[in-house]
């Protein structure tokens, strides 16, 4: 992988003072895919594009960005690539069509024919200026002028903020579009449906360091799925391996039960709950909302080495309706970011 | 029409007065201290009726008029400080007013913080209502605190009264004009603009007016504050238009207010074209574009405040001449007063200069912030690529203000005083001043190679600089420490020749500071933390 890879990255440090905002990381990044860079806020996505952009110089670690050192080769290398910054502030005196042409013009100059069907597609007016814009419609000038480029890479920092859902739907379009031509994309981003909706592949971070990547259906694999049932006898689930948050009660004389279930245990489940008498069975597979926050959830064990979804879930048997584990999520994610602090 | 909603406006005056005390107080009490200063300096400097009638007679000079307005009772010591805070009144206090009515109305909007305070139990109106109650409190603050400037130095008590009374209410009708603007604007800086605009031409046609004192006095808020003649004949009706216009101009505002979206304006915002330029896609044209109005804005400055300085240069010597004390002082006739004089004004355009370079400089560490510089160096341009056409046309920037006002001064100072031979003297001395700007320059990029947070340190250098270079031979400083402080680096051209070695040092200095910031900057993380 490492010899074709786009974007190749090992054992990357970056120390501000006293804060370290990358501590060892690693990110892979194939030709003609869509990754997910995912991460709160303050992980250190953002500081990762710069140092893949040659605008950050890493205190140690390896990075190659289409074959070259981004510090070095910054200038033939963005050739290549075009990038969504986080929140820019463009000039505000311009209009938004200016600005498009003024940011596309040294990526060689924009595909005209692109450009104008973007501007349509995204609904953009380029005749105000920039500083009477909406934020979304700030936005749209960024992403117009990067996706209009006729670039190999393009990286994409938490580029549809202030979208709205239809906006965000164009987006994704032509992202897609993008990919068909043959172009990589790196997306930070921390809107899970999207990067659900694009990627490949995600890698997720924490801290500045990598605690997990793969493709979507790796991570899905490895992480447990909600069962809720309605069975007419009890179907005996405590003790079996991989069933975590288990949670019974009756309604109307029939037995209820609520669980998480590892990927590798649930045909055992299934043959027990049958075994018990199906009323009702409904099998949730994780979305990446839930894959993000037990990573979040588990860091300490993750940091050990062991694949520890056993211990973190656990954490979790004090209620497990959906509502209540979207709260002991939230929870978790915030225990998690203090020991980030720490 | 919707009705005026003004609950809540006692907390939106508590929020304001918060938020803003600190500006109200640094704009009063600033200005105070220029009115104690002024009535210490001119109550020692006349303190004869003799000295008084030899003072009035300068001030009946049409050019001092256009200026200063037409100021009753220049015989009196009250007339005398009216008319030499003419000037500074009739540009801060309308200054003042425009600040601090904006401060609490379009900048609220703009910034939406008028959106979450709205969306409480305050009225609609209740934070403009609040906005102008501050300002005229501010005003009224200003006027009572000039009334006892006067008073303590020995002015006519009831002509202070009605000066101070002047003062604020000059005030007030800006205070209606920002308001309006506020209404009528979507953004501050357009708000600032207009209302600007409006204080300008109250001065210019108040000049017009002034010459010969016609009826275009009546036409300005300015020529009403000098037709109250606090220290002449007092008058009332000229209180009647300025408190009128500030009622009306409220009044309308107000109604304004009431039939507008919160959050929008009257004017629709301008639009622009669909695409950018060739000239505007090349890194110079968006680096000319980028830095011009501020450029233009010095430039403009500067030939106006010298061509002023020049054409005054006559009168000032007129007016030391008729003093006996002041050319005893100055001893050494004519030419002992203008070289000096002009010298003086010389290092005033290299300080403007100066401001310029250090301000259109800082407009860097501004596109770093902003993420604008990441943008563009994300393209395929280097770092030096990027910062090259900026530091051209800043470089250009520095000749153009510097050529306005250096030009403004020359031409006006040769025909002020009938000698067309001040011209290339001029001349050469303003250009005589340029390795100076080399050196500020130097020191900025400097910092904004290895230490952009502390970019803005410069202007302490540059303050420290200006008060050695301008205020050092007052102070009696050490000569070598005037000498050695940037501006006095060069020698004081015209009055003295060019120091070479002096212009050399903050040349090469200069230089060699940039080289090293430029260094910096190609090395560093952007953006730097």
């Amino acid at each position: 992988m490492s010899e074709s890879a786009i974007i190749d990255v090992h054992g990357l440090h970056k120390t501000y003072g006293r804060t370290h905002a990358l501590d060892g990381l690693d990110l892979s990044v194939a030709p003609g895919e869509v990754h997910g860079f995912l991460g709160p806020n303050g992980a250190g996505k953002s500081t990762t594009i710069r140092v893949l952009l040659g605008l950050t110089r890493a205190d140690s670690g390896e990075v190659t960005v289409l074959d070259g050192d981004p510090w070095h080769d910054a200038v033939e290398l963005h050739r290549r690539l075009a990038y969504v910054p986080a929140g820019v502030t463009l000039w505000p005196g311009l209009t938004g069509g200016q600005c498009i042409d003024v940011l596309g013009r040294a990526h060689g100059g924009l595909d005209d024919a692109r450009r104008a069907d973007l501007v349509e597609r995204f609904d953009l007016d380029t005749r105000k200026r920039t500083r009477d814009y909406s934020t979304g419609n700030r936005q749209k000038v960024s992403l117009i002028s990067a996706l209009a480029a006729d670039v190999d890479l393009l990286l994409l920092d938490e580029p549809t903020s202030g979208l709205d859902p239809l906006m965000e739907q164009v987006f994704q379009e032509v992202v897609r579009e993008r990919v068909a031509d043959g172009t990589t994309v790196l997306l930070s981003s921390h809107i899970l449906g999207e990067v659900e909706a694009l990627a490949d592949r995600v890698s997720i971070i924490r801290a500045g360091r990598t605690v997990t990547t793969g493709t979507l259906a790796d991570l899905r694999r490895s992480t447990s799925s909600r069962v809720h049932t309605i069975t007419d006898s009890s179907p005996g689930l405590a003790g079996v391996d991989g069933v975590t948050a288990l949670d019974t009660g009756s309604v109307d004389g029939r037995i209820e039960t609520r669980c998480h279930v590892e990927g590798a245990a649930v045909s055992e489940v299934v043959g027990l709950i049958h075994a018990a008498g199906v009323h009702t069975l409904t099998i949730t597979p994780p979305s990446l909302d839930d894959l993000f926050l037990e990573q979040y959830r588990e860091g300490p064990s993750l940091r050990d080495g062991r694949g520890a979804t056993s211990s973190g879930s656990e954490q979790d048997s004090r209620g497990a309706t959906s509502s209540g584990s979207e709260q002991d999520g939230r929870g978790a994610t915030s225990a998690g970011s203090d020991e980030v602090r720490r | 029409m919707s009705a005026l909603s003004t609950t809540g406006i006692g907390t939106s005056l508590r929020v304001q007065w918060r938020t803003g005390r600190k500006v109200v107080l640094a704009w009063v009490l600033g200005l105070f201290a220029v009115v104690v200063l002024t009535t210490s300096s001119i109550t020692s400097l006349y303190d004869t009726p003799d000295k008084l009638r030899s003072y009035a007679e300068t001030t009946t000079n049409p050019g001092m008029r256009v200026l200063n307005g037409v100021v009753a009772g220049t015989d009196t010591l009250g007339g005398a400080m009216v008319n030499e805070l003419g000037f500074v009144v009739a540009f801060a206090v309308p200054l003042l007013a425009i600040a601090l009515t904006l401060r609490g109305t379009r900048r609220e909007e703009e910034a939406g913080r008028l959106e979450l305070l709205l969306a409480s139990r305050v009225g609609r109106q209740a934070p403009l209502l609040a906005a102008v109650a501050l300002a005229l409190a501010a005003l009224v603050g200003l006027g009572l605190l000039t009334t006892l400037a006067f008073v303590g130095v020995g002015a006519e008590p009831s002509g202070s009264i009605v000066y101070g009374a002047a003062v604020a209410s000059l005030g007030a009708t800006f205070v209606g004009v920002s308001a309006i603007a506020a209404q009528a604007f979507g953004h501050t800086r357009s708000a600032w603009a207009a209302s600007l605009g409006v204080a300008a031409l109250a001065y210019l046609v108040r000049g017009a007016g002034a010459v010969d004192e016609t009826w275009l006095l009546w036409a300005s808020p300015l020529g009403w504050y000098d037709k109250v003649a606090a220290f002449g004949e007092p008058r009332a009706l000229p209180f009647a238009l300025s408190i009128g216009a500030a009622l009306a101009l409220l009044g309308l505002a107000l109604r304004l207010s009431a039939t507008r979206d919160v959050g929008g304006s009257l004017l629709a915002p301008r639009v622009g074209p669909h695409r950018a330029s060739a000239g505007l896609r090349s890194p110079f044209g968006l680096a000319l574009r980028e830095h011009r109005t501020v450029t233009l804005g010095w430039a403009v400055l500067a030939a106006v405040l010298m061509g002023t300085y020049g054409s005054l240069m006559q009168t000032v010597i007129d007016a030391i001449e008729g003093n006996p004390d002041l050319a005893a002082w100055l001893a050494g006739g004519e030419a002992g007063i203008v070289a000096p004089m002009a010298a003086m004004f010389v290092l005033l355009l290299a300080l403007l200069v100066g401001g310029y370079v250090l301000q259109a400089l800082g407009s860097l560490r501004r596109e770093e912030i902003s993420g604008r510089l990441e943008l563009q160096l994300s393209e395929a341009r280097s770092r030096a690529a990027w910062l090259t056409p900026h530091l051209a046309v800043i470089a250009l920037g520095t000749l153009l203000v510097g050529a306005a006002g250096g030009v403004a001064l020359a031409v006006s100072t040769a025909a002020a005083l009938g000698d067309s031979s001040w011209i290339p003297t001029l001349l050469l001395a303003s250009a005589q001043y340029l390795p100076v700007m080399l050196l500020l320059a130097g020191i900025s990029l400097a910092l904004f190679g290895w230490w952009p947070r502390a970019q803005a340190a410069v202007w302490v250098v540059f303050a420290v600089a200006a008060v050695i270079g301008y205020m050092g031979p007052g102070l009696d400083l050490p000569t070598w420490l005037i000498e050695w402080a940037p501006f006095g680096l060069v020698g004081d051209v015209p009055a003295e020749d060019l120091d070479a070695t002096g212009a050399l040092v903050a040349g090469a200095g200069g230089v060699v500071l940039a080289g090293l910031g430029l260094l910096g900057f190609t090395r560093r993380d952007i953006p730097h933390r």
